[in-house]
């Protein structure tokens, strides 16, 4: 892998952050739907650079998991950028059905009319972060974007449709004891027909294993998603900066790895500073504590602050209570 | 950005299509500021205030509160949601929040409401911890009807449940070795991380020390409504004599059970991960219709 690879950076000192007196809510329209969202105005002087959030599906709203994204739009805001979060259709503050989230049909409309309201507020420089389900909406989305700066990619999965297409017995044994040890499925077992679906599964992979159908998968690499590596490659031949993080502990980041071996290798390897991969210590995918949480929100400001660090961005003054 | 009663409001508003319902999504109040959205029918009479619960459960509830509001502003009541200092969108360090400090953003969110309508009878409705909250505060500004979600009627048990999830997260994380004793970590490090939440010693403290069933039962409003999830036959124990208790002062209570269980702490938000889609639907059809038999939007 010869794209930038750094392990985890030591938390940083915080800076004087953002508070909800720089922060204004806005209604915008998606299709038939109203969204909400939340623009925070940088507490220095602005890069005029905005960083919009696309939240991970699980948890739903813009907030995140202990609030996890509003402290990363605060702490944004103290480094000079505009914030902007905003909540899915049918989810938190919107409008419209609720609907599963599904990889192959991320929520791109909601993402691009977010970008627009953004540039609504005269901010036109946009660095986009995503976590799992919202990289992958990004990533849907930022090919056809103008004023694209960066873009933060935090566990997104390599392959289209995990959650809902992948057979389950195609788990590796150390994938599936560690897919096994989350609380969430040992929650499950307090339950007697989610029991059932375990005793299912184990059966089905029993059987798998007898048919030996799992080592095909290390050879053909046709899982892996075109969205995924298409939009990388373009976002490489655009010179646009990529942030990959994952956690070394993810069955995200395995795969990411096993893919080296085709043509995301070749990628990565023609990348160079491109694409940068920051690998952070175990199973970050759900910020289940702290310390992750907040690793991951120092890394993706640390890296956008960095992006901006030679006045390559435009400084205007546009802080505090009177900025846009 | 609007301007009312000389404070800088940082609002947002939208209609809702053909119901003739005005949603506004402000900061208000400070110097640290809470999020909060108000639902505003066309002249109003009466104000609901939701009092969500917090941390994990905050997510868990949190699309139920929205379609509980938008539909009791529908049938005619003003609705006030709001979120505590340091949790969601609203300032605050979450290491200070207690019971105190989440009553007196409720008592904000009350002033919003009352300041924004001019509502004068007021309902509240809480889930969990802030079921307890909607009741102390719906006492002191004289509530007339209380809907109080699965209430924490036991401080020690609630907590106790809470760290059970931060012992099946310590399962997980056993393979490095770590050991991991909640109640000694609070007491030697005055918090504890319980599947990505902080749990603070002074929420702890607070809630830990205090009689709960009696914050709940004393002053009951007149009407009163007590959901219950899961439990089998029958309300569980503290919830039957919380309900003993409010009868005996004379309120007018009604109960509702909820099948199956609620894994508060687990799990993402309920109608995406495909659990109990339905919930929420039931949730707001019991309220709805017990608000509108006890509290009706006009008088």
């Amino acid at each position: 892998m010869d794209a930038a690879e750094r392990a985890a950076p030591e938390l940083i000192d915080r800076a004087p952050e953002s508070t909800a007196a720089l922060e204004t809510p806005v209604y915008f329209e998606a299709g038939d739907d109203v969204l909400l969202g939340v623009l925070t105005r940088p507490s220095v002087r602005s890069l005029n650079v905005a960083l919009i959030s696309a939240a991970g599906g699980l948890r739903g709203t813009s907030m995140g998991r202990n609030r996890m994204m509003v402290r990363l739009a605060r702490q944004a805001g103290g480094r000079g950028f505009h914030a902007f979060r905003f909540d899915y259709h049918g989810v938190g503050e919107s409008t419209g059905p609720i609907e599963s989230f599904s990889l192959d049909a991320p929520y791109v409309q909601d993402l691009e009319a977010a970008a627009r309201t953004v540039e609504g507020f005269g901010v036109e420089r946009h660095v986009y972060a995503g976590i799992c389900f919202g990289a992958r909406t990004v990533m849907s989305l930022v090919p056809s974007r103008e004023g694209v700066a960066g873009v933060a990619l935090v566990e997104p999965p390599i392959r289209d449709g995990l959650r809902q297409g992948r057979k389950l017995t195609r788990y590796g044994n150390r994938q599936l004891m560690r897919v096994a040890l989350r609380p969430w499925v040992l929650a499950g077992l307090l339950k007697k027909e989610q029991r059932a679906y375990y005793a299912k599964f184990v059966k089905a992979k029993l059987h798998a294993a007898r048919t030996k159908d799992e080592s095909r998968e290390e050879t053909d690499l046709s899982w892996v998603s075109e969205d995924y590596l298409g939009t990388l490659q373009r976002l490489v031949d655009r010179g646009v900066p990529v942030l990959l993080v994952y956690g070394d502990g993810s069955e995200n980041y395995r795969e990411f790895l096993r893919a080296q071996t085709g043509r995301l290798g070749e990628l990565m390897s023609s990348a160079g500073d491109g694409i940068e991969i920051v690998t952070l210590p175990g199973q970050i995918h759900g910020f289940s504590d702290l310390l992750s949480q907040q690793r991951v929100i120092d890394t993706i400001e640390g890296w956008a602050t960095g992006l901006f660090a030679d006045g390559d961005g435009p400084p205007e003054d546009l802080g505090g209570e009177d900025g846009a | 950005m609007t301007e009312r009663e000389g404070v800088a409001l940082q609002a947002a508003v939208r209609a809702d299509a053909g119901g003739g319902v005005r949603e506004e999504a402000s900061f208000f109040g400070g110097p640290e500021r809470l999020f909060g959205v108000t639902y505003l029918p066309p002249d109003p009479e009466v104000g609901v205030v939701i009092c969500s619960p917090i941390h994990a459960e905050l997510l868990r509830n949190y699309r139920r509160e929205v379609l509980l509001a938008r539909s009791l502003a529908r049938s005619g009541y003003a609705v006030q949601r709001f979120q505590y200092r340091g949790s969601g969108n609203s300032d605050g360090d979450p290491a200070e929040e207690t019971f105190e400090s989440l009553c007196e953003d409720a008592r904000a969110a009350v002033d919003r409401l009352v300041g924004t309508t001019g509502v004068e009878r007021l309902v509240f409705v809480g889930t969990r911890l802030g079921a307890v909250a909607a009741a102390v505060t719906g006492r002191t500004a004289g509530a007339v009807a209380l809907a109080m979600w699965e209430p924490v009627l036991n401080g020690e048990r609630y907590f106790r449940e809470i760290f059970r999830g931060h012992l099946v997260s310590g399962l997980k994380k056993a393979e490095d070795g770590e050991e991991r004793k909640p109640s000694q970590e609070l007491r030697d490090r005055g918090s504890v991380d319980v599947l990505g939440y902080s749990i603070d010693r002074p929420l702890f403290e607070s809630v830990r020390t205090r009689r709960l069933i009696d914050d709940a039962a004393q002053g009951a409003p007149p009407h009163v409504l007590l959901v219950q999830i899961g439990g089998g036959r029958g309300l569980r124990a503290e919830a039957g004599s919380l309900v003993e208790r409010w009868r005996e002062a004379g309120a007018s209570v009604r109960t509702h059970q909820l099948e199956g269980s609620e894994p508060w702490w687990f799990g993402g938000t309920p109608q995406i991960s495909g659990e109990d889609p339905d919930r929420a639907g039931e949730l707001t059809e019991v309220t709805s219709q017990w608000m509108l038999q006890s509290a009706p939007p006009r008088s």
